[in-house]
């Protein structure tokens, strides 16, 4: 085929405009491109660039430490290396490895990671806190393998190792999704920790610091170059709460081996002293983590040591209601000096008979004698002649049947029943026969521990009750500004009256009562003690199981004339009182021994301030 | 056809280019190994290379002294040479084995896992980077090496295979800033962990400042980093500073990292495949009074709460009394108790 010289230049020209087209659309589509990538999505592949080539970790902050009220320590942070984990570059092939090294639960690490694309806000979060050195070694060893691994220097909670003040202290743990919905943990990021019961929990915010963060340049392969800002992680603040340790440990072996719960409380002001709970568990396990057998064992231990019994727990308060079934009586003009009842061992009523806890009967008592020989004769008649209501009035002034509001969390409130309160529980009418129950402590009534030494605290310094706390007034004003300690409630007794109570409860432990082993040589304490029943008496004869035995109580306070401490003791299954008494004993005398000490500290220190002001 | 190709030169240059252009993008492509094919091609490519020129210097330089040097002697000596370098590692080994193992399972089960399986290598290049420190070894996958081996010699640990070719690949030294290696002291047994600065010498991190540490006193692996098989020897302590959360030590490595010619790449050994028992165990000895590793900036194991406790505690039973015992026998008395407490009181009393 041959051509001629026109028809090659058409061609040609043909080609040159058909290329100029080819080129022009190319270059059209390539600035086209360039201008999606430049201008359109600039900002999207600019921070994918960023996020190659800066990597910000956390930089966990201190969480306070908790002291008592002489400033030993309770609670306390200490360094620790945790493993954080890049959940945006973490390889599902690596996780496996890592899981089972770190001896954390593949699926459930699996659930966290999905979890905190989910919540999270951050790109990194806590994979496991505390780590070991064998942890560390093999993480670093593996630095290369494990590009989403980081190690941070953080700070680790640590506890008492023999669980001292567990209960009242609570723990930390990582913060759940519901929890994140809560507006109490609204500042609170996926993986943070947060404090979960009791003062931990209290007093969060104020624990618990700001984490900082580090910014720094990498290299593609994941290697730190230099830093680019660094903000220091916020500490927490310390707390110092009212406890004094002395106390504590003593409430504590008191406790050992038992079920049951000390509460101590300066009636004068509300502070606690002492607040024990047994059995207790270990919260540095919620630290480092729990097996999923220890778990399960805590969880299903039928002795729930988990249970704060100090505020959580509610037992039948058995005769230490009876100073305030006392005090009704007084101020009703019911239980005067020539009312005066005869004991023969039981009393018939409403066709049952019900049985005092003295067979052969106390023969003729007064109120004084009354209490002090726990007589319940004498309280069935009073209480029938107060009636129900009026009983339920007296009990709620001492502070029974609701939260005393002390600040920790999940109090309950314990039952004070009324006539109103049958009807509408229980669609029956009130009996009778049910007061005369109530009025031992007995029936359907149940109270705290901490209840019962806010009810004979408050009465023992003459019907004030202050609300009972764990951080001191002066404290709180710097830890929660605004808010403050409520006034007490104040329903002052007569001074005769407050005489008669006062004289009986000291015959209860000096005077050949019920609680002779509270007696102290040194100081005199006065008290009341109490048994409370589970089952009937013939039931737990028959059965002979030990969760059928008594409640033991026993709430004293001291010196008796102008209380500076009350302590309640209850002993779960603790079958006489008198144990429970002995343990209030103790408790009383090392708050004696420290008070001794504390005045001598204070006259010296007068001494010296008054010496050097001669000098 | 001559024509043909003069004519569209242009064209076939620039197909050449974009064609090649393509081929050098997608070596980029990073393959399930990690490394780029690129870098593998590569390296396969000029390993024979590097292999060659490394066998053509050492044959050079040999056949002079073969020349000079009495050639039987000089042979023999070189056989005598790496025969004492494998029965030192062997020795060494047998060593561990009976200071660690009584038990003659225990035996069977180490010498299985660890003491057989090793690979000579010769090290045919260093790293790129003066910062970060490289070798590169002249075995790779086709010798059955893996990633995360373990490289060591007879005077002591090397590095963890990073990377790995065909007939290559690449050891991170401990040296590295980026490695890491468990290891624990001699004296002490305490558990620590080297890291690399970058420089010749290594620091242990994570020893606490109640643990006393000497100049001089060697460094063994612990076995607990899962590469390094335990009781390997590490280095030498050269520098001990006081630190509050932990120890300033500075580690000198024993191997001689900047002038390596042979090493030994540990092909079984690594501890994930080792038995549990063993490594609860090994940690065991190094903790004998618990059996988990200890945890970091555990300084002191008691709070205030726990002393206090402790003190009522003694003091109770020094009397062979108890809190709350019936007072049938005389009440505990605390007043002993409470001397030596008092100081821990102190001041700041938070009075109403």
């Amino acid at each position: 085929m041959t051509w001629g010289p026109k028809t090659q230049r058409r061609v040609t020209v043909r080609r040159i405009v058909w290329f100029q087209a080819v080129i022009s659309a190319a270059f059209l589509l390539l600035l086209l491109a360039f201008w999606k990538i430049q201008v359109a999505d600039n900002e999207q592949y600019r921070q994918l660039a960023e996020q190659n080539r800066i990597k910000a970790l956390p930089i966990p902050a201190a969480r306070g430490n908790i002291v008592d009220r002489y400033g030993r320590a309770l609670a306390r942070s200490r360094i620790a290396m945790s493993a954080v984990i890049d959940r945006e570059s973490a390889e599902p092939e690596n996780l496996g490895r890592i899981a089972a090294r770190l001896g954390l639960d593949p699926d459930l690490l699996a659930e966290r990671l999905s979890d905190a694309s989910a919540y999270s806000k951050s790109r990194h979060f806590v994979l496991k806190e505390d780590l070991s050195v064998a942890e560390i070694a093999f993480l670093q060893a593996h630095r290369s393998e494990f590009q989403e691994i980081d190690l941070v220097k953080g700070m680790s909670r640590q506890y008492p190792e023999s669980g001292v003040a567990v209960h009242a202290m609570g723990y930390v743990a990582e913060v759940s999704k519901s929890e994140l919905n809560l507006r109490e943990f609204l500042l609170n990021d996926f993986g943070d920790e947060i404090g979960k019961s009791g003062i931990e929990r209290q007093y969060n915010r104020w624990l618990s610091g700001e984490d900082g963060r580090q910014r720094f340049l990498v290299n593609s392969l994941g290697r730190q170059l230099e830093t680019l800002s660094l903000v220091d992680a916020t500490p927490g603040e310390n707390l110092r709460l009212t406890i004094d340790l002395d106390l504590q440990a003593v409430s504590e072996l008191g406790l050992e081996g038992r079920k049951g719960a000390v509460v101590a409380l300066d009636p004068r002001n509300g502070e606690i002293l002492a607040m024990a709970s047994s059995p207790v568990y270990d919260p540095n396990k919620f630290v480092t983590g729990f097996s999923s057998s220890e778990w399960a064992t805590l969880n299903s231990d039928p002795s729930n040591p988990m249970l704060n019994r100090s505020i959580q727990g509610t037992w039948a308060m058995g005769s230490v209601f009876k100073p305030i079934v006392g005090l009704a009586g007084l101020e009703a003009g019911l239980a005067g000096p020539d009312f005066k009842v005869h004991c023969p061992g039981g009393l018939q009523f409403g066709g049952r008979y019900f049985r005092c806890h003295k067979r052969g009967g106390h023969g003729t008592v007064s109120l004084r004698k009354a209490i002090a020989q726990s007589c319940d004769v004498y309280f069935y008649q009073l209480g029938h002649k107060l009636g129900i209501d009026r009983l339920a009035a007296y009990a709620r002034i001492a502070g029974l049947g609701d939260k005393t509001n002390v600040d920790l969390p999940d109090e309950v409130p314990g039952l004070v029943p009324t006539e109103r309160w049958k009807i509408r529980r229980m669609l029956q009418p009130w009996n009778p026969g049910e007061t005369i129950i109530v009025a031992i402590g007995q029936g359907a009534m149940s109270v705290t521990p901490i209840q019962a030494a806010h009810a004979i605290g408050g009465l023992a310094v003459g019907g004030v009750w202050h609300r009972p706390h764990m951080v001191s007034r002066r404290e709180l004003a710097a830890v929660a500004p605004g808010s403050e300690l409520p006034s007490p409630r104040i329903s002052p007794v007569a001074r005769e009256h407050m005489d008669v109570l006062h004289e009986a409860m000291w015959s209860v432990v000096n005077g050949g009562g019920t609680g002779g082993q509270a007696r102290l040589k040194a100081l005199e304490v006065c008290g009341k003690t109490g048994t409370s029943q589970r089952v009937s008496n013939a039931t737990r004869l028959k059965a002979n199981r030990e969760d059928f035995e008594d409640d033991a109580w026993f709430v004293g306070y001291a010196p008796c004339r102008s209380p500076e401490v009350v302590v309640a003791v209850l002993l779960e299954n603790g079958k006489h009182s008198y144990y429970a008494a002995a343990v209030a004993r103790d408790v009383i005398q090392v708050w004696m021994l420290n008070r001794a000490e504390d005045l001598l500290t204070d006259t010296e220190g007068t001494l010296a301030r008054s010496q050097g002001g001669q000098g | 056809m001559q024509s043909l190709i003069t004519r569209n030169l242009n064209g076939i240059l620039l197909a050449i280019l974009v064609l090649g252009q393509i081929v050098a993008i997608a070596s980029q492509v990073r393959t399930s190994s990690g490394t780029s094919r690129f870098r593998y091609w590569s390296s396969t490519l000029l390993q024979p290379v590097q292999a060659a020129v490394q066998t053509t210097v050492r044959a050079v330089s040999s056949s002079w002294s073969r020349y000079v040097w009495l050639v039987d002697v000089r042979e023999e000596n070189q056989r005598l040479d790496s025969e004492a370098s494998r029965l030192r590692i062997e020795n060494h080994f047998l060593r561990q084995k009976l200071l660690r193992f009584q038990s003659r399972t225990d035996v069977d089960a180490y010498s299985q896992s660890i003491a057989s399986r090793t690979l000579a290598a010769r090290v045919i290049a260093r790293g790129p980077s003066r910062s970060t420190q490289e070798l590169v070894l002249d075995v790779g996958s086709r010798d059955g090496v893996r990633t995360g081996l373990a490289v060591i010699t007879p005077d002591g640990i090397v590095g963890k295979v990073q990377a790995v070719h065909g007939r290559a690949s690449m050891v991170l030294l401990i040296s590295d800033s980026e490695a890491g290696v468990g290891v624990v002291l001699e004296r002490s047994g305490e558990s620590g962990v080297l890291r690399g600065t970058g420089y010749a010498e290594c620091r242990v991190d994570y020893i606490g400042p109640q643990v006393s540490v000497q100049v001089g006193e060697a460094v063994y692996t612990s076995g607990l980093d899962g590469v390094f098989p335990g009781g390997l020897p590490v280095g030498r302590v050269t520098v001990v500073g006081p630190g509050v959360e932990m120890q300033a030590i500075a580690v000198n490595p024993f191997a001689p990292l900047d002038r390596l010619q042979d090493v030994l790449v540990v092909i079984e050994g690594d501890h994930e495949a080792l038995p549990e028992e063993i490594l609860t165990r090994m940690q065991s000895t190094d903790q004998p009074d618990s059996g988990s590793s200890p945890r970091v900036g555990r300084v002191m194991t008691e709070t205030d709460a726990d002393r206090i406790k402790q003190a009522y505690r003694r003091t109770v039973e020094s009397q062979g009394r108890s809190v709350g015992l019936l007072s049938g026998t005389g009440p505990p008395d605390f007043s002993d108790a409470a001397d030596p407490l008092r100081a821990s009181r102190g001041g700041g009393r938070d009075s109403p």
